[in-house]
């Protein structure tokens, strides 16, 4: 052991933990308030270095909101069955139910050497990573021995940690019976070793202001061991949708590749009503994760029944509605260019005027995006002007996938949305918003990376600071592909597989929804923290608008503070605090 | 130890370190390359003095053991939304051939990289080419972020890429990490210098080995592994180094964590004991006394500049908390805020 590193570690130690003796001194654990979306990797044997020795877990949430907190347990000797039972939390006027608390536990397992970190592939080397959020943690079972990773599928262990050098199918997550538990398992805990625990409550809309307290009961092998209490600020409003930093008009639109199941269900016979109940349950958490504008995946290209085609289309887009999101603007992936080579321009007229005939059927207008060749080069950036160009006489407008040096100075004009690879940057968004167009951005980085921080921070205020208009990443999880599954044989579970990249994953599919990540978990929290800043922007003009003179110097006061906010080094957490001191400090001087 | 003593060895380490090796000795481990970077006092600084050192002039301890890059894996990059890298190798030239030279010191880490260019005059008159560098390390084994950085040689841009999200534990390479280049007269040379300041909680001072590699593009040539290939990279093993020379490393990264402390404290001050833009009440109650504290402490102390080997010594306790103040402001900062609430 380096004793450098361990020296500062040991410093480390005493950083932020203001313990209490008296507490946890007793009994078979001792458990530590810690930040929920953190940059630590915490594993079994990470201590609990950015919290503290606590009995005590306190939130702060607006009406409506999703907002996590998170402990860590150790345990002080080995416990074969340790429960967390919620209580409902009292308040004024009112209950929050224990149907709103959902605790899960971090599962740690084996990923490849660039877990936490990156998006690219390393699968020579196995890290334990701490990632998914489960109900029942046996769902996967790890190897340390092996470095192997189990998955129950049917009631069975799989191994999914082999190589592609393997001789294995591709994995089928449609049909193969892979399901966390709906309550939460009582899971093992190891003498010495540390464990995770992730508690989100949903403050309900309807939710009075004020204090909310009840406590989560602790039983180790039966026996009450303590509790933790719950404290949760409800504050006295709920949070808008996302608008730009540079425009308060502006809708900042929320989107993510790969959510659709029902093409790939259709290729594969599933029957409709399974793939309907499935894609509903994949939008419902989406919706939940503050995906306001999902895009829609289908197009009518590739396929000699267009009827059936169209009718998929049309089933898509009424599950889309019927989740709640918002259909206005539309972004749709129907694609504004050949098929083929064969494809005639007169038939790609027809396929692109039933498209935009059969949205506008179904959501009644014409704000509508449909997009264009994927990351395209020279050559098919000039094929695709007058595709493109029939996209706009139609009244239409298209998003594309862009990248520095490429698209702006060709088919800038033609691209009402540019999708910009890469960590964001001013400069980028600034060139598409001179010539009226929006910007998002994808790759910066793509899903894969576990540690929360990371989306929080570019999914939220990096991006949005950057004056982009939208979050557009890539992507929900790595879906088989539509035609090469069996070849490519790829399997959204295995990270060992090879190759340049990393699944795509940010949440990973079952038979009946998505398992939510410390990432995913993140994302949430990063859009949250542009819905705060939203509502402080539109109180601050509000203030700044009135007569009011005190409240306009505090409004301006907090719009200074957001304007100097470093998002590239600033704690989240702090940030969002600062936030809600500045909305509180507005109100406050508006109402005298 | 007495400092006769530490004297003695640093002498006999440094008697070591002069013997020079023509080339890094294929010693492998576990099928990658390792090299060895020794401690060297007074290493060259910068691209110019490198090409122009004995160390480079004769091949000390260089290390060109550079393979093809895996073909297949080469076409995949332009997936790589990130970046544009000028990947196709050309076949028709020949002599150019890429070698490094890694030594560290009481500062850092000093790595300088040797492209050869037959066609160096050209390249540098069209102000094109000349490829770019994909550079990665890892400091540690496992269980560690990693860096990247493209250098472009010849016309000196180099992008870094922050895979970590800055934290106490871990610090963006921009604004410390420097990278610089020069044409020579048969290529280019680049010079980068990794202070100890980016590392400090991990540093490489007993022997510890780090993941290493990087690509060449336009010869298209790799050290060992592809891009972010961490598991196929090379080993960088950091000579053992010698009491004395740790112990002038770890008052380096003192005095950096005390000027760094200085400096956020004139700021927090500034920013938060302000009664306009301020916060006094949290100034007074949360920040104030950790400042006092430390301030107290530096009364004790006194000047870095006189610092003795005991107060250093007392003080190392002090380094992460110096070093990381801003954060510590946040954090107080945040439990004074959340506290308010649940007043």
């Amino acid at each position: 052991m380096n004793q450098w590193i361990l020296f500062l570690s040991l410093i480390g130690l005493g950083f932020n933990i203001n313990a209490d003796d008296n507490l946890w001194n007793s009994g078979p654990v001792e458990c530590y308030a810690v930040p929920a979306i953190s940059s630590i990797k915490r594993l079994a044997d990470t201590k609990a270095i950015d919290g503290r020795l606590s009995d005590e877990l306190r939130l702060i949430s607006a009406k409506g909101e999703y907002e996590p907190v998170s402990m860590l347990v150790r345990a002080r000797e080995a416990v074969a069955k340790f429960e967390l039972i919620p209580g409902e939390l009292k308040g004024p006027g009112g209950i929050i139910p224990v149907e709103n608390i959902d605790i899960k536990v971090v599962k740690v397992w084996y990923q490849g050497g660039t877990a936490w970190y990156s998006y690219f592939g390393d699968s020579n080397r196995r890290e334990l990573t701490p990632e998914l959020l489960l109900k029942d943690e046996t769902l996967i079972k790890v190897d340390h021995k092996t470095k192997d990773n189990y998955l129950r599928i049917n009631g069975k262990y799989e191994h999914i940690s082999y190589t592609s050098k393997e001789d294995k199918e591709h994995f089928n997550y449609l049909t193969a019976k892979v399901a966390d538990s709906k309550v939460l398992k009582p899971v093992v805990l190891i003498k010495n070793e540390y464990k995770q625990f992730w508690i989100t409550i949903k403050t309900p809309e309807g939710a009075n202001a004020g204090l909310y307290q009840g406590a989560i009961q602790l039983i180790a092998d039966g026996k009450a061991v303590g509790s933790m209490k719950v404290s949760l600020k409800v504050l006295p409003y709920s949070l808008p949708d996302p608008k730009t930093y540079y425009n308060l008009e502006n809708e900042f639109l929320v989107t993510i590749y790969g959510t659709d199941v029902l093409d790939m269900s259709k290729r594969l016979n599933i029957d409709q009503k399974t793939a309907n109940e499935l894609q509903s349950k994949i939008y419902e958490n989406v919706r939940a994760h503050n995906i306001f504008n999902c895009r829609s995946d289908l197009k009518l290209a590739h396929s000699k029944d267009i009827e059936s085609s169209v009718a998929a289309l049309q089933n898509e887009l009424r599950l889309l509605k019927k989740a709640g999101f918002k259909m206005k603007p539309l972004l749709s992936r129907g694609w504004a260019y050949p098929i083929s080579k064969n494809e005639p321009f007169d038939e790609y007229k027809k396929r692109m005027d039933r498209l935009i005939d059969t949205i506008v059927g179904e959501i009644g207008h014409k704000d509508i995006y449909v997009t264009t060749w994927d990351e395209a080069g020279t050559n098919r950036v000039k094929i695709m002007r007058d595709y493109l160009e029939y996209v706009l006489s139609k009244g239409v407008k298209a998003w594309a996938t862009t990248h520095k040096g490429r698209h702006f100075d060709l088919i800038g004009y033609g691209i009402a949305y540019a999708n910009h690879g890469g960590w964001p940057k001013k400069e980028y968004s600034a060139r598409w918003h001179a010539i009226g167009s929006k910007v998002a951005s994808y790759a910066g980085p793509h899903t894969g990376p576990e540690n929360p921080d990371v989306f929080r921070r570019m999914e939220g205020l990096e991006r949005y600071k950057a004056n982009y208009d939208g979050s557009f990443n890539y992507k929900l999880f790595t879906q088989m592909h539509p035609a090469l599954y069996k070849k490519y044989k790829a399997n959204v579970w295995n990270d060992f597989m090879g190759g340049s990249f990393r699944g795509f994953n940010i949440a990973y599919p079952t038979i009946d929804g998505l398992i939510d990540t410390l990432a995913w978990e993140g994302f949430r929290e990063g859009i949250d923290d542009i819905r705060y800043a939203t509502k402080l922007k539109q109180l601050a003009k509000q203030a700044m608008d009135s007569s009011n003179y005190k409240a306009g110097i505090a409004a301006r006061k907090a719009l200074m503070w957001l304007e100097l906010l470093n998002t590239k080094t600033c704690d989240l957490n702090t940030s969002r605090l600062e936030i809600i001191k500045h909305i509180e400090k507005i109100t406050n001087a508006m109402e005298k | 130890m007495t400092k006769i003593l530490a004297f003695l060895m640093l002498l006999l380490f440094l008697t070591g370190c002069s013997t020079p090796t023509n080339k890094q000795k294929a010693v492998d481990e576990k099928g990658r390359k390792v090299y060895h970077c020794n401690y060297m006092k007074n290493p060259p600084i910068g691209a110019l003095a490198w090409s122009k050192s004995d160390m480079v002039q004769k091949g000390i301890n260089k290390e060109s053991r550079f393979v093809p890059y895996n073909s297949e894996a080469a076409k995949k990059l332009w997936l790589d939304a990130t970046t544009v890298r000028t990947y196709n190798a050309d076949p028709k030239l020949k002599g150019r051939e890429t070698s490094f030279y890694q030594v560290y010191d009481e500062r850092g880490w000093h790595v300088y990289i040797e492209g050869l260019e037959p066609n160096i005059e050209e390249l540098v008159d069209s102000k094109k080419g000349g490829g770019s560098i994909d550079l990665f390390f890892v400091p540690g084994m496992e269980n560690v972020y990693y860096h990247q950085m493209i250098i472009k040689p010849l016309n000196g841009k180099t992008s870094f890429y922050d895979w970590g999200m800055p934290h106490k534990s871990y610090r963006s390479m921009e604004g410390l990490v420097k990278v610089e280049s020069t044409a020579t007269e048969k290529g280019w040379g680049t010079y980068m210098f990794v202070p100890w300041e980016l590392v400090y909680d991990r540093l490489p001072l007993n022997g510890e080995s780090w993941r290493f590699s990087f690509m060449r593009w336009g010869t298209r040539v790799t050290w060992g592994g592809n891009v972010h290939d961490t598991g196929n990279f090379g080993l960088i093993k950091f000579q053992e180094s010698p009491a004395q020379v740790s112990f002038a490393i770890q008052q380096n990264m003192l005095k950096s964590s005390w000027y760094k402390y200085k400096e956020f404290v004139e700021e927090a001050n500034k920013k938060w004991n302000d009664e306009k833009v301020g916060d006094l009440d949290f100034y007074n109650q949360s920040l104030k006394p950790v400042i006092d504290k430390y301030n107290h402490i530096a009364e004790e102390i006194g000047s870095p500049t006189n610092w003795t080997e005991s107060q250093i010594n007392n003080s190392l306790k002090y380094l992460k908390e110096w070093m990381e103040f801003d954060y510590k402001v946040q954090e107080l900062r945040a439990e004074y805020l959340r506290d308010k609430h649940f007043e």
